[in-house]
């Protein structure tokens, strides 16, 4: 491609266009071909399971939709009432299943907050965390995830995890997408519906989802969106405007947590257009002057993507056949 | 070099499973892909557990860590650093270091 023309221009959406392209394989796909009389859509209160939501009004009827609300002990207050708001919008039948219950029962918080005891002993119930990731753009440092810890009275301390904490701590967390995932399939198998991903493209192509967690579906109608793309979409779909401000936000862990501090190196609309130009082969210092950083920055970033995509393979593969 | 025999010990036996392959000392480990973002951290815990330093966030770099030359040249300035005591290994920062840590342990055989 000409690097002259790149801009951030270059990922407007013909929003009315894609949004037909969209549903009418939606349509296709879990009506004509998986024979399912409509959709389970898991709504968080976020941007892109709410366009998918919507989507999925739009390509099958709202009757034909239903709204899963699954917050748990550590969803921010704010989950609950944005997803219950969509719902509302969109007009849709819901079902609340708190699954806290759940968690606890597997073990969910227990074995987190045992693994974080590995290198925070003093860690307790009351005490509030997340994991988080040095940036990428400083420096070619490797990228070490670090755990902060607050205590009750909101003294809070940052601690490198050691690998026995790291994993511990990532597979506890993840029985909560997977808990979510098991009752989005409840739903769907006892009404003869599919159940929809909502990743968008910066999450499906950079594995930012738990294998067969959020990441199973039988369909997912965004993932070739770039984020920016999906607020576009949002915008021209009317969802509610305190779902388009709400920043992006992983609400998996008990402290806020941006999606750059757990994984993605720069905030979305950075990070769409290095993809974009990654993918468009733009040199760096092109990239980086239209997103405001040093072409090594935008070098570092992309090393970053590389990485995460060798990583996301696994993710993405399925189940290995002898044949 | 001090070191080589041990580290390719360990990065046979953690990363390659005992197969060798084509692993040459100056081989990168992310480049050849032989070492993920997971491995690093492995690595890290290796070098600190077997050899009693402390590796800063500001030394977790390729120059550093990306090979086997790379990481015997790294822990050869790290341990030269214990004499003055300010490459001690420590899970907290807060943590005091008692003397007998001073000594830099044997590596173990992987």
């Amino acid at each position: 491609m000409n690097a002259k023309l790149f801009s951030a221009d270059m990922l407007n959406l013909d929003c009315a266009n894609e949004a037909e392209r969209i549903t009418a394989v939606m349509r296709e796909q879990v009506l004509r071909r998986f024979k399912k009389k409509g959709v389970v859509v898991a709504l968080s209160g976020g941007i892109d399971s709410s366009v998918v939501g919507a989507l999925s009004v739009r390509a099958l009827g709202r009757n034909r939709v239903l709204g899963l609300l699954m917050p748990e002990r550590d969803s921010g207050l704010e989950t609950l009432p944005l997803s219950q708001q969509v719902a509302s919008h969109l007009g849709i039948e819901t079902v609340h299943e708190d699954i806290t219950g759940i968690l606890e029962s597997v073990g969910c918080y227990r074995r987190r907050d045992d693994a974080i005891r590995l290198v925070v002993p003093e860690y307790r119930t009351g005490w509030k965390s997340k994991i988080v990731l040095p940036s990428v753009l400083a420096d070619d440092q490797y990228r070490i995830f670090s755990v902060i810890v607050q205590d009750p009275y909101g003294k809070s301390s940052e601690v490198r995890l050691s690998l026995d904490a790291y994993l511990g701590i990532v597979a506890a967390s993840n029985f909560k997408q997977r808990t979510r995932k098991m009752l989005e399939y409840y739903h769907a198998d006892r009404l003869n519906y599919g159940v929809t991903g909502t990743p968008n493209r910066l999450e499906y192509d950079q594995g930012f989802f738990v294998k067969l967690g959020d990441g199973a579906a039988d369909i997912k109608p965004i993932a070739h969106l770039y984020k920016t793309q999906v607020y576009q979409m949002a915008e021209f779909l009317k969802l509610p405007e305190d779902i388009r401000s709400r920043p992006p936000t992983t609400d998996t862990y008990s402290l806020t947590q941006s999606q750059e501090e757990f994984f993605f190196s720069v905030p979305y609309d950075k990070m769409d257009l290095i993809l974009y130009g990654k993918n468009q082969e733009v040199a760096p210092s092109e990239v980086g002057r239209v997103v405001g950083l040093t072409a090594e920055q935008v070098e570092r970033v992309f090393r970053d993507i590389e990485s995460k995509r060798r990583a996301a393979a696994y993710l993405h593969a399925q189940p290995v056949l002898v044949e | 070099m001090k070191y080589i025999k041990e580290l390719r010990a360990f990065i046979v036996a953690t990363f390659l499973f005992g197969d060798v392959g084509s692993l040459q000392d100056d081989t990168s480990f992310m480049r050849s892909g032989i070492i993920d973002s997971t491995g690093i951290l492995e690595l890290i815990m290796f070098l600190e557990t077997t050899y009693n330093i402390k590796i800063e966030n500001e030394e977790m770099i390729p120059e550093n860590l990306d090979s086997v030359n790379r990481v015997a040249q790294f822990l050869e300035r790290k341990t030269a650093q214990l004499t003055d005591g300010s490459a001690l290994s420590s899970r907290r920062q807060d943590t005091v270091v008692s003397p007998q840590e001073l000594v830099v342990s044997n590596p173990q055989p992987v």
